[in-house]
């Protein structure tokens, strides 16, 4: 994985945390910035431009569920 | 039935303490005498007793968040008089195969618990979020009986199992219940006769036949909004459909956020939420259904609702909100989907590549042959 690839693995993985059911976009709660999971962290560290800029480069390596 | 979870709320902590009382976790008796001291804690409802760490939250069980545990009004309220989605909690789903609430109903059912007044209330502490465990509660009112309010609590570490089951004798408080009860069916007997814009809000103790008439769909809204001329502004309106201005308007109006500010993110996705919410329950489409907010519906009276007004009304604009369906959407999407992993990626690409070369080598092969 190249570390462009890993950029935008790390933005799917925060997306993945914040959308998930009884995620932040659920419940409204927000995981704190020091958390020791890594996928929390990523979470705390999306922006909406991540999501705005990445989309369509992200979506390349997605599998419709 | 339906009840607030404000009224619920207050029962439990009027029984948690009494003579007999089923026991419970001392983390849900904090939760409940000392809500202010517990800010990060929020509540949410399921219809569905099915507790599985995967299943809890699934929306076709009926799950729905209802907010911060501390800012539930304390007391007995009346359900609203239509549908208050932050505040109104139906009883467990008795109707179909369901076998979750089957299998419940069985098992309690030596208890005196009955569905029909049975409601599950769902603690969700943000350290047990984190790990995809909110801790659900149910609550047993049987209200139609003076003698029998069992109690149960399911703890966070053991989900799938009650933690405790124990019958309440003849609680004074069950009976102040009842006595609510009956008492929010006269008055809302009277709120409907004041009243020929807002259907009448069932009684507590109608079965799920007149519940069904305040589920948030478009239709109860298209009633009351085709009764409407074109005179009526948006304040109006939500009153006329029960909309809570500070429950469910103020947190839909369009927040301003900078990048830098913390959880910034979160602020605009909750914000874009409460405003798709809101446009459905003023008889609009959602994000999903309608992300440019072009949507126009025109009610026999006169009225015409338009989204991009909604939407003006409230701070947004067009663009903004659809900007914001495309980008939250997708990410809700791509949230559900997986990655696929760049090196077997690369390894279809090799082999194709091997298979590319071996079709044309032996094309080459071919046609040297033929010559």
């Amino acid at each position: 994985m190249t570390p462009q690839q890993k950029g935008l693995y790390d933005i799917w993985r925060g997306i993945r945390y914040f959308w998930a059911p009884g995620g932040p976009a659920d419940t409204g709660i927000m995981p704190a910035a020091h958390s020791r999971n890594a996928e929390e962290v990523l979470a705390f560290k999306l922006r909406q431009n991540s999501i705005r800029q990445h989309k369509a480069a992200i979506k390349r390596y997605l599998n419709s569920p | 039935m339906v009840v607030t979870i404000s009224t619920l709320l207050t029962a439990l902590r009027n029984t948690i303490e009494s003579p007999g009382a089923a026991p419970m976790e001392q983390q849900y008796i904090n939760f409940l005498t000392h809500p202010l001291a517990h800010p990060e804690v929020s509540v949410a409802t399921s219809r569905v007793p099915d507790f599985a760490l995967d299943s809890i939250q699934k929306p076709v069980n009926g799950y729905r968040y209802l907010g911060l545990l501390s800012e539930v009004p304390v007391g007995f309220v009346s359900p609203s008089a239509t549908w208050d989605p932050s505040h109104d909690i139906l009883a467990v789903h008795e109707i179909g195969q369901n076998t979750d609430s089957r299998d419940f109903a069985h098992v309690w059912e030596p208890c005196g618990v009955q569905l029909g007044t049975h409601f599950i209330i769902i603690f969700i502490h943000p350290s047990l979020t984190h790990s995809g465990r909110p801790s659900p509660m149910s609550y047993i009112g049987n209200f139609a009986s003076r003698r029998s309010t069992p109690i149960s609590a399911h703890t966070p570490s053991r989900a799938h199992t009650p933690a405790s089951t124990t019958p309440m004798v003849d609680f004074d408080q069950a009976n102040d219940l009842l006595g609510f009860f009956q008492a929010d069916s006269h008055q809302t007997n009277s709120f409907s006769n004041l009243s020929n814009i807002a259907p009448p809000a069932p009684a507590a103790t109608d079965g799920l036949a007149s519940l069904a008439q305040m589920l948030p769909n478009s239709l109860p809204a298209a009633e009351v909004l085709s009764a409407m001329d074109s005179s009526q502004n948006l304040s109006d309106i939500c009153t006329a459909l029960g909309i809570n201005e500070k429950a469910s308007v103020e947190p839909a109006r369009f927040i301003d956020v900078t990048a830098k500010q913390p959880n910034a993110l979160l602020v605009m996705v909750r914000n874009h939420r409460a405003m798709s919410q809101l446009l459905v329950r003023l008889g609009q489409p959602d994000h999903v259904d309608d992300p440019q907010g072009t949507h126009t519906t025109a009610y026999s009276r006169g009225l015409t609702m338009s989204t991009q007004n909604i939407l003006l009304e409230l701070g947004w604009t067009q663009l903004s909100y659809f900007h914001k369906s495309t980008w939250y959407e997708w990410a809700a999407t791509a949230a559900a989907a997986s990655w696929i992993d760049s090196e077997s990626g690369e390894l279809y690409i090799l082999l194709a590549c091997i298979l590319l070369l071996t079709i044309s080598y032996r094309h080459d092969s071919t046609a040297e042959g033929a010559l």
